[in-house]
């Protein structure tokens, strides 16, 4: 072992330790618990716990579209403002060079904002207007 | 900021931006006006391109476009390509509910394709290629009722945003190990970097950019969008993103150093690429699928150029010319499939020869082209290829790939076969006038390409060199 290799091992051994200790708290904790634990059985075993009350129905329910949709949109605008405030930190560098940017930038947002009103993304009741004419 | 440089580009997401929100403001039936702006938009933009020609390679907008013939070039083809799936689709879309936004669609996954090709910063690579495939997903499954539709959408997503995700990892690290993105700067600090990182970034960028070019490890998407994807879609998608993307590719190896013994691995995945999809092609029962793994091959193909690029200085003319017969020829392929309602099975081809002569004949010419038999243009990309693979010293590969030349011929061939020597089955229903006029200037490009591949090639020899 070379001058370098035993300098990395003395300044890191404890990472390598931190290592090991976890894996071998986890093993332990598995295997002791799986020795020592006692077993029964019974119906009521077999049920998820829900702090004492039944549960009811089925955990895979389906749910609107709509929620799906609203996350989408909000992610987008969220973007929008991210690459805002970018610009804004640096507004009096980039000058009317960047306002033009940055405006171009808005209203092509704008423009999938109206087309998303227009075909109805944006009607939350479950009957709106007809999205096309 | 120069704008004007920009000017093409700037004119297509005006013009996809217009599209999205005329086809929201407008009734059904006038929905296929869109389609004349996104030609309009297409051509005007391609007229801004010819109009400012770069004569010396610069770059604009801090170093972060490249302004030189490779880039004009592939960007007029992507424009020329996306002209002739846009001219094929209108029939096709016609009943569909969303038949505007799709011209929108279309323009903003070329623009994502032009912009690949014209990057001279590895970030503007990562947004090109994420805006043309996040453009793309939603072109394939337009049909939203069609599950082979669905299925090919969702391989194409799941691939592209694992690779993608890689590509971004790639850069990231590569930001990382010479502290800027512009490519001079890159070039400049990586023969100081720390080579297994600069390994570890070179792979995910390859990754990445194998995804759009169709070629191997991530491959897997291209028959499956060519089968299930709407016709004109699977001709638009089995060409622009190469186009994009084997430019791109081209400029980033162009940067590493010698040690990254990058034309081992392009050329690796070269064989790979052109051998797999040979092999699977030859045992479909499926054109569209055939026509998928044959663009799997094709990609195989260009990777050779980009393997002895600055080598020979011909590697990139070679690249560009193949990359323009492949798009010629695949597009009047798939032209005619559209007309022919995007039939798929091979059975279904029985005798069409006798029926439909002319599609025939277009859909035979075509598939020669793209084996590369001499009078049409397919010949000339694939022997200015080979011409620049012998140039630069990789005989071996350009022996592999003229036998796999030779096997394509096999299944291109079967689907002529079948068309010409089988009797037809029942009646051909074809879709109307508009794809007829398409499939015939598909068509005709492809044969005027081939008449005037003599003079092209001059032109473009003096425009690259």
């Amino acid at each position: 072992m070379n001058e370098e290799t035993s300098g990395l091992v003395a300044q890191y051994w404890a990472i390598g330790f931190f290592v090991f200790a976890v894996l071998a708290l986890c093993t332990f904790m598995i295997v002791a618990a799986s020795l020592l634990g006692g077993r029964s059985q019974g119906r009521s075993k077999t049920l998820p716990y829900e702090s004492g009350i039944l549960g009811t129905g089925s955990a895979r329910q389906r749910y609107s579209v709509k929620f799906y949709l609203v996350a989408m949109l909000f992610v987008i605008f969220d973007i929008e403002a991210v690459f805002l405030f970018a610009w804004a930190v640096s507004l009096r560098e980039v000058g009317w060079t960047g306002f033009l940017g940055a405006a171009v930038f808005i209203f092509i947002l704008l423009a999938g904002l109206v087309y998303d009103t227009r075909v109805g993304a944006l009607d939350w009741a479950p009957k709106g207007r007809t999205p096309r004419p | 900021m120069p704008l004007g440089d920009l000017a093409p580009e700037i004119i297509l997401l005006l013009g996809a931006v217009t599209i999205v929100l005329f086809s929201a403001f407008t009734p059904h039936a006038k929905q296929g006006w869109a389609a004349g702006l996104a030609l309009v938009t297409l051509g005007l933009s391609a007229g801004f391109i010819a109009l400012q020609w770069p004569t010396t390679p610069s770059t604009t907008f801090a170093g972060v476009w490249a302004l030189d013939a490779p880039a004009s070039l592939a960007k007029l083809l992507i424009l020329i390509s996306g002209a002739v799936a846009v001219s094929m689709s209108p029939d096709w879309m016609r009943s569909d509910r969303r038949h505007g936004e799709y011209y929108g669609l279309c323009l903003f996954s070329l623009l994502g394709a032009m912009m690949m090709a014209a990057a001279s910063d590895s970030m503007e690579l990562v947004v090109g290629v994420l805006l043309s495939s996040a453009a793309s997903y939603p072109l394939v499954a337009y049909h939203r009722g069609f599950a082979p539709s669905q299925e090919a959408a969702m391989k194409y997503f799941l691939i592209g945003a694992l690779t993608n995700a890689f590509l971004t990892l790639g850069v990231v690290l590569l930001f990382g190990l010479v502290g800027d993105t512009g490519y001079p700067a890159t070039r400049a600090a990586l023969d100081e970097a720390d080579h297994l990182a600069l390994s570890v970034a070179t792979g995910c960028v390859i990754l990445g950019l194998a995804f759009k070019l169709g070629a191997f490890p991530a491959h897997a998407w291209m028959p499956d969008v060519a089968q299930g994807a709407p016709a004109p879609v699977a001709g638009l998608l089995t060409v622009v993103p190469k186009l994009g993307a084997a430019v791109a590719l081209a400029r980033f190896v162009d940067l590493l150093p010698a040690s990254q013994l990058w034309p081992a691995v392009v050329s690796l995945i070269s064989v790979v690429t052109m051998t797999l999809g040979n092999l699977a092609a030859l045992r479909q029962t499926d054109v569209r699928r055939l026509l998928g793994w044959s663009s799997v091959s094709q990609s195989g193909y260009a990777l050779m150029a980009i393997a002895v690029l600055g080598r020979t200085p011909d590697a990139m003319m070679a690249l560009l010319a193949f990359l323009a017969a492949y798009a010629l020829a695949n597009l009047a392929a798939f032209a005619v499939i559209t007309h022919w309602r995007g039939r798929t099975t091979l059975d279904d081809y029985r005798g069409l020869a006798r029926v439909q002569p002319v599609a025939a004949t277009v859909l035979i010419v075509s598939m020669l082209s793209l084996v590369g038999i001499p009078p049409l243009v397919g010949f000339f990309g694939k022997f200015l290829l080979f011409e620049a693979t012998l140039e630069g010293g990789f005989a071996w590969l350009a022996v592999v790939a003229a036998i796999n030349t030779l096997v394509s011929l096999y299944y291109y061939l079967r689907v002529a076969a079948i068309m010409v020597f089988s009797s037809p089955a029942d009646e051909v229903h074809v879709l109307g006038r508009a794809s007829w006029l398409a499939m015939l200037a598909a068509a005709g490009l492809l044969l005027a390409a081939s008449l005037g591949v003599e003079g092209l090639l001059d032109m473009s020899l003096q425009l690259v060199t």
